[in-house]
């Protein structure tokens, strides 16, 4: 390393400015080994006296402490340039006058990378989201005061070799093995053959980073681009390997960092399975956030990028989880239990922010967000990175949490609704946004499909009781296994039309009997082993706006009904409009009621009252339904 | 305001048709509460005999009261019971489940008795 130190050249790497230091036997044709460093790491070295016999001892030292901090990491220039070095940017090298001195070229700065025979598209560099995602908390100081980062290549090592173990996969069923340090091979499936990427990783300050060409918001500005970056270059020829680089801020705590190595490593393999054939450009709209975007256009193509950052914003959640029980595990040390629950806020802010950026509090594309998010956690590659002993808890409160995002859409309908509490009723609406979103959207009994047949069996599938939202989960959902078989003759009374279904999941193996035939729900014969029969019916109705209506009128009857008799505590208290209306009323959580409507419905719910609430916020519903035995 | 005690836990009632109901007022479990006054208001129809013979399950539409089966989470909720009650939860227990919240609550077969045995002695 001293005599190459004494005996290299300093270069400048195409656009980013990054430099390189590789002997002079690298310079000739065969380069061999590429040592990657910040500039002013290059120019500390390069400012070192030529001609001084320590040169190259002070070199080795600098350059041994760089490595020690994460700030120099060594690449093969073959893989570095993804096998061919023709198609890649040229290299300057410039020896010093007396031919084996030091010599550094200040950065310029350049529209892109010059190639060899003429210009060609910029390789794409996409990144993770949101600069204040994560925290960039991992470093040290040193006597100076100085900080840098802590995470060096040697941990991102352990991290991504550990990410290769046998059996382990990441997104599409893509396959890790580790070649060197910092260098792995990622093996994707795709329907046109297997695709080969060859992927080095390394780390660099947050302000060394590349500058990245994705995440800029439609209002304009900077890019919003995280703490990782990456490139993909597709294959110089037919049949040959892809490059890609990951580049990680090396102030990131370990934890952070394996959800951007997941991410960007998923990002690749979700762009290789997609598109074997991918153009630049079309690398580059894949590495762009789409659907997950503020101020996104209707039904948008869903991007690699998209996805990826799903996944993330997933172990955000799931780590989160895995933490907040640590923190309460009665057999930790308290030590333990703090660093815990430190981690979890941490997390907990992260997957905020990440939400945010991914303006998840829009309404927009509410259901196709949902559907990617939901498809994300389930995917098998993810699920069993979760720990067994807490892989129910993270997928309930993943539902919860896609559960939440059905607020904003609730909130526009609860306000389409207007707020009539029913004809002769006392004002605004008795529906909240939760509730509406109960019934808008369908949650799995469980998140993890096909799983926990017994509550299956006992509890069906929550909410959604808008016909055309439960057979979207039916038919878009297949992980779930769902099916909802149509009983009895709905019932149609002016523009609602009432329904009542039995609930079935599939939870055989292989796919289910198709529809019509033996063995399946509607088919001939015995139902197959395979489906478990829900005992809990599922009403439900197809117009929401009028069905808010009805549920509020039914409240309202029902509350203000004439003969039915309060009491507590031995004493009578009166009719409904003395209990709920009168003075002293007391309040109420999840009080029942059932009513059956003038024009047919027999509704049924339960709701809070509070009687200091002013008018009808006294009353709010925590669901309402058709009663199933009203429908024959 | 009258209540009842689970250990110290402390379930407020609030006037219902034909008797008390549970409050619902924290920190009752949402799913307590709705079994509960689901049952006072006409639900449920079979829960006191299910509870009576030990036998699997009583259900209705949005609410139902079960015995564990092999994917409730037992450690967890059997601490949140002890947790809220100071009593042991035992063996003989059931897990109650409202469908608008996804929280189960678990509780011992006499405890659910002897709350409604207490609702309908203070009716």
């Amino acid at each position: 390393m001293a005599r190459a130190a004494r005996l290299g050249t300093l270069a400048r790497l195409g656009g980013n400015a990054r430099y390189i230091f590789l002997n002079r036997v690298g310079a000739a044709a065969d380069v061999v080994t590429l040592l990657v460093m910040a500039a002013d790491a290059a120019r500390q070295i390069a400012r070192l006296p030529a001609n001084s016999q320590n040169t190259g001892m002070i070199a080795s030292l600098l350059i041994g402490q760089l490595v020690i901090q994460g700030t120099l990491t060594v690449v093969s220039a073959r893989d570095a340039f993804g096998g061919d070095l023709r198609a890649n940017p040229h290299i300057s090298l410039d020896d010093g006058l007396d031919g084996h001195g030091l010599v550094v070229r200040a950065a310029v700065d350049m529209p892109g990378p010059a190639r060899l025979g003429g210009t060609a598209p910029e390789v794409p560099t996409g990144a993770a989201h949101g600069p204040d995602v994560h925290p960039l908390t991992n470093v040290r100081t040193d006597p100076s005061g100085v900080t840098s980062g802590n995470l060096g290549p040697r941990r991102v090592d352990e991290i991504l070799t550990a990410m290769a173990r046998p059996g382990r996969t990441r997104a599409r069923g893509a396959t890790l093995t580790r070649l060197g340090e910092n260098q792995f091979q990622m093996v994707v499936v795709t329907p046109s053959g297997p695709q080969t990427i060859d992927i080095a990783v390394s780390v660099a300050d947050t302000s060394r980073l590349p500058p990245a060409s994705v995440h800029v918001p439609n209002s304009g500005g900077a890019s919003m681009a995280g703490a990782a970056r990456l490139t993909l270059d597709p294959p110089a020829a037919t049949g040959g390997r892809w490059s890609a680089s990951i580049v990680l801020d090396n102030r990131l705590p370990r934890a952070n960092a394996e959800i951007n190595l997941g991410d960007e490593l998923d990002e690749i393999a979700g762009i290789v399975h997609a598109r074997p054939t991918a153009t630049r450009a079309e690398i580059a709209r894949e590495m762009d956030n789409s659907l997950f975007r503020r101020g996104a256009a209707a039904n948008p193509a869903v991007t690699a990028d998209d996805r990826a950052t799903a996944g993330a914003l997933f172990e955000l959640h799931s780590r989160r989880i895995q933490a907040q029980r640590r923190a309460r595990l009665a057999t930790a040390s308290s030590a333990d239990r703090a660093a815990a629950a430190a981690e979890e806020a941490t997390h907990q802010t992260s997957q905020a922010r990440l939400a945010g950026y991914m303006a998840l509090d829009e309404a927009s594309n509410a259901d196709q967000k949902v559907r990617i998010l939901r498809e994300t956690g389930v995917d098998p590659n993810r699920l069993e990175r979760v720990p067994t002993d807490v892989r129910q808890q993270v997928m309930d409160e993943w539902e919860q949490f896609l559960h939440d995002l059905r607020l904003q859409p609730a909130a526009a309908t609860l306000a389409a609704h207007g707020g009539a509490f029913g004809a002769g009723g006392i004002g605004p609406t008795a529906f909240t946004p939760e509730t509406v979103a109960h019934l808008m959207a369908p949650q799995p009994h469980a998140a993890v499909p096909r799983s926990a047949p017994a509550q299956f069996r006992r509890s069906g599938v929550s909410g959604g009781h808008v016909d055309s939202a439960l057979l979207d989960l039916q038919n878009n959902h297949p992980e779930y296994g769902y099916f909802f078989r149509q009983e009895g003759t709905p019932i149609t009374r002016g523009d609602q039309t009432y329904r009542r279904y039995t609930q079935f999941m599939w939870t055989g193996a292989g796919p289910p009997p198709a529809p019509g035939t033996a063995g399946h729900p509607t088919g001939p014969g015995p139902l197959h082993a395979g489906w478990v029969e829900s005992v809990q019916p599922k009403t439900t109705i197809a117009n929401l706006p009028a069905f808010l209506e009805d549920s509020e009128r039914a409240l309202w009857q029902y509350v203000r009904h004439p003969s039915r008799q309060y009491s507590a505590g031995g004493a009578v208290i009166g009719t409904g409009q003395d209990r709920f209306f009168g003075p002293g009323a007391q309040a109420g959580s999840n009080l029942p009621f059932t009513q059956t409507l003038p024009n047919g419905p027999r509704i049924s719910g339960f709701f809070d009252f509070d009687p200091t609430a002013v008018g009808a916020a006294r009353f709010r519903l925590r669901t309402a339904f058709i009663d199933a035995s009203w429908i024959p | 305001m009258d209540s009842l005690n689970l250990g110290q836990l402390a379930l407020s009632l609030t006037p219902g048709p034909g008797g008390p109901m549970l409050s619902g007022a924290a920190p009752c479990p949402v799913a307590l509460s709705a079994v509960i006054n689901g049952y006072r208001g006409g639900m449920l129809k079979d829960l006191r005999q299910v509870l009576a013979t030990g036998a699997l399950e009583s259900i209705d539409q949005a609410v139902v009261v079960a015995r564990p089966d092999p994917d409730d989470d037992l450690e967890t909720l059997r601490s949140e019971w002890e947790s809220l009650t100071g009593l042991p939860a035992g063996d003989d227990v059931y897990v109650l489940k409202a469908s608008w919240d996804r929280k189960r609550f678990l509780i011992p077969r006499a405890a659910l008795l002897s709350i409604l045995d207490r609702l309908e002695a203070v009716r």
